[in-house]
């Protein structure tokens, strides 16, 4: 057997050991996502938009008064102003109920193309048609 | 094959060069203002792309002025062409790392090639006007060189002022730089302990270069220093309490099921893992395939980004097993194999300061965490992830064809959406 040969088959042991480590990297990964995600994620998310809001872009906010609408999204909901345009911001836990917070939205405002957008678990209603750095502010926030 | 595959490599840099837009890239119009700044006024500007070392502008604006001479209708086409050799180049430097700790092993060669070729991270960061590229040719070079030194036992004066000379000229180019000093500096220092024969000719020299390798770049971090009150990043961190600079899920979130159904900015949270692996295989943050300039982020483009990230689950996954194979290798063989430690050493500390500088200047959209910060271990990955699929093949060449064969095919489609 050449030298060559030789190290090759001395190197199979870590090898082995590397893709088992890779494994159970995956495991370990998935498990602790999990575990994180039941326990933490939903109660959070509304919780670091507000201080993303606050801390990075600025923008302070209230809670919107008399919208009926966003009061049914259940992690929370808020108001504030972004480059002069006011939008109201609803949360929810999931990206069903926040589809139904947008559908609540339209029984009541009819056609808001251009105002009304769904993103993931967040649903944002705005004053007027929103220009994309107005929308990219938010975005910046969603977490 | 290993000509086929830099031929390759070559191919589409060049092509990438001419056809993807100068000002397509990272923050390119600051880079673009910066070369010009230097090579017209001879000044570093004093805004955009100011905390960046000139090394790159250097080269890049006088590449454009050929262009210009040459009568280039974007002449800025020209530094990137030099990006694509450099690319190359750094390609032609892996070839010689892997015959040097691993000679006469083909398959491990022609495997690490591959995966070099076939990352789209490499391709898309050489199409750009950006100083990557030539940070990971300094980078390479100064661990091969290294590498050879600590093999070979040569320890001549002319090797290690090469060697400073090297660790200096990366600095000026890009902070990340420092890593690969970091790393250099550590197996010499292994060399130093383990081996009592080496110690004299090793430890005289070592103090030398590690003055002249911070000497070099020296009046780069005095000027930071001056004009920024930062001399390595050229910027202040956040004043952010450290807990609230990111969300606990930005550091453990593995982004599923976006990471691979909507592998994107526009629907991926930033988090650090899934924005490193997305950014690797594909386009997080629409520079390349979507974004201003570019198609629309429609179905199709989401449908071809999701076959990115499912394609690089697989390379990613064997060349994360080598990087481990490499760390085990390297403790247990600390003595006779001190030059894996180069190897061992690049990817944590890509990994480890990209983090650190995502933590030290937290931004909402995960803007920090770019994939090509960690572009200087792509070799070192390479290379584990050679020496996965050479070991699977010398323990059973069926399973090594299967093995082979099925990354050559991921490798194949990853290299398509690279080319621009």
């Amino acid at each position: 057997m050449s030298t060559v040969d030789a190290e090759r088959r001395s190197e199979w042991p870590y090898v082995k050991g590397g893709a088992a480590a890779v494994a159970l990297l995956v495991v370990v990964m998935l498990v602790g996502w999990g575990i994180y995600s039941a326990v933490d994620e939903d109660m959070d998310q509304f919780e670091l938009m507000v201080r993303c809001l606050e801390n990075e872009k600025g923008l302070g906010h209230t809670e919107p008064s008399g919208d009926l609408v966003a009061a049914t999204a259940d992690l929370g909901a808020l108001a504030t102003i972004v480059e002069t345009n006011p939008v109201t911001i609803a949360v929810s836990s999931s990206e069903d109920r926040a589809e139904r917070v947008a559908e609540r939205y339209r029984a009541v405002g009819g056609d808001l193309t251009g105002r009304l957008e769904v993103r993931s678990t967040s649903v944002y209603l705005w004053e007027r048609p929103a220009s994309p750095t107005q929308r990219q502010t938010l975005y910046d926030c969603t977490y | 094959m290993d000509g086929v595959l830099l031929a390759l490599l070559a191919a589409v840099g060049i092509w990438n060069a001419f056809t993807y837009p100068p000002d397509g890239g990272y923050d390119a119009a600051e880079h673009l203002a910066y070369a010009r700044a230097l090579v017209e006024d001879g000044s570093i500007p004093g805004e955009g792309a100011f905390y960046t070392p000139p090394g790159f502008y250097v080269v890049a604006g006088a590449a454009t002025k050929v262009g210009e001479a040459l009568g280039l209708e974007d002449p800025e086409r020209a530094a990137q062409l030099v990006n694509a050799l450099l690319a190359v180049g750094t390609a032609a430097l892996l070839l010689v790392l892997a015959r040097l700790v691993f000679p006469g092993r083909p398959v491990l060669r022609w495997s690490a090639l591959g995966f070099f070729v076939c990352c789209p991270l490499v391709l898309k960061t050489a199409a750009m006007f950006h100083p990557q590229t030539l940070a990971l040719f300094v980078s390479t070079a100064a661990l091969t060189f290294a590498a050879w030194m600590i093999v070979r036992r040569r320890y001549d004066w002319w090797a290690w002022l090469g060697l400073a000379a090297l660790l200096g000229a990366g600095q000026l180019v890009r902070s990340v730089s420092i890593w690969t000093f970091g790393a250099v500096l550590t197996a010499f220092v292994v060399v130093l302990v383990t081996r009592p024969e080496d110690r004299r000719p090793v430890g005289r020299a070592l103090a030398v270069v590690l003055v002249a390798a911070i000497v070099l770049p020296l009046p780069w971090y005095v000027h930071l220093q001056r004009s920024t009150g930062s001399s390595i990043f050229g910027r202040s961190g956040t004043s952010v309490p450290l807990r609230d600079r990111w969300p606990g899920s930005f550091y453990v979130s593995p982004g599923l099921p976006d990471v691979i159904t909507h592998p994107h900015r526009q629907a991926l949270p930033p988090r650090f893992f899934p924005v490193v692996y997305t950014e690797t295989w594909g386009d997080y943050f629409g520079i390349w395939s979507w974004g201003p300039g570019r198609p629309d982020l429609t179905d199709a483009v989401n449908d071809r980004l999701v076959l990115q990230s499912v394609v690089g689950a697989p390379l990613t996954a064997v060349a994360f097993a080598g990087w481990f194979a490499l760390v085990a290798l390297t403790l247990r063989r600390l003595r006779t194999r001190a030059e894996l430690v180069l190897l061992t050493l690049m990817p944590l500390a890509a990994i480890l300061g990209t983090l650190y500088y995502a933590v030290r200047n937290p931004t909402p959209d995960g803007d920090v965490v770019k994939g090509l910060f960690m572009l200087t271990a792509v070799p070192a990955w390479a290379l584990g992830f050679g020496l996965v699929v050479d070991a699977v093949a010398a323990r059973n060449r069926t399973a090594g064809i299967v093995l082979g064969a099925l990354l050559a095919a991921c490798g194949a489609v990853a290299l398509a959406f690279a080319v621009a």
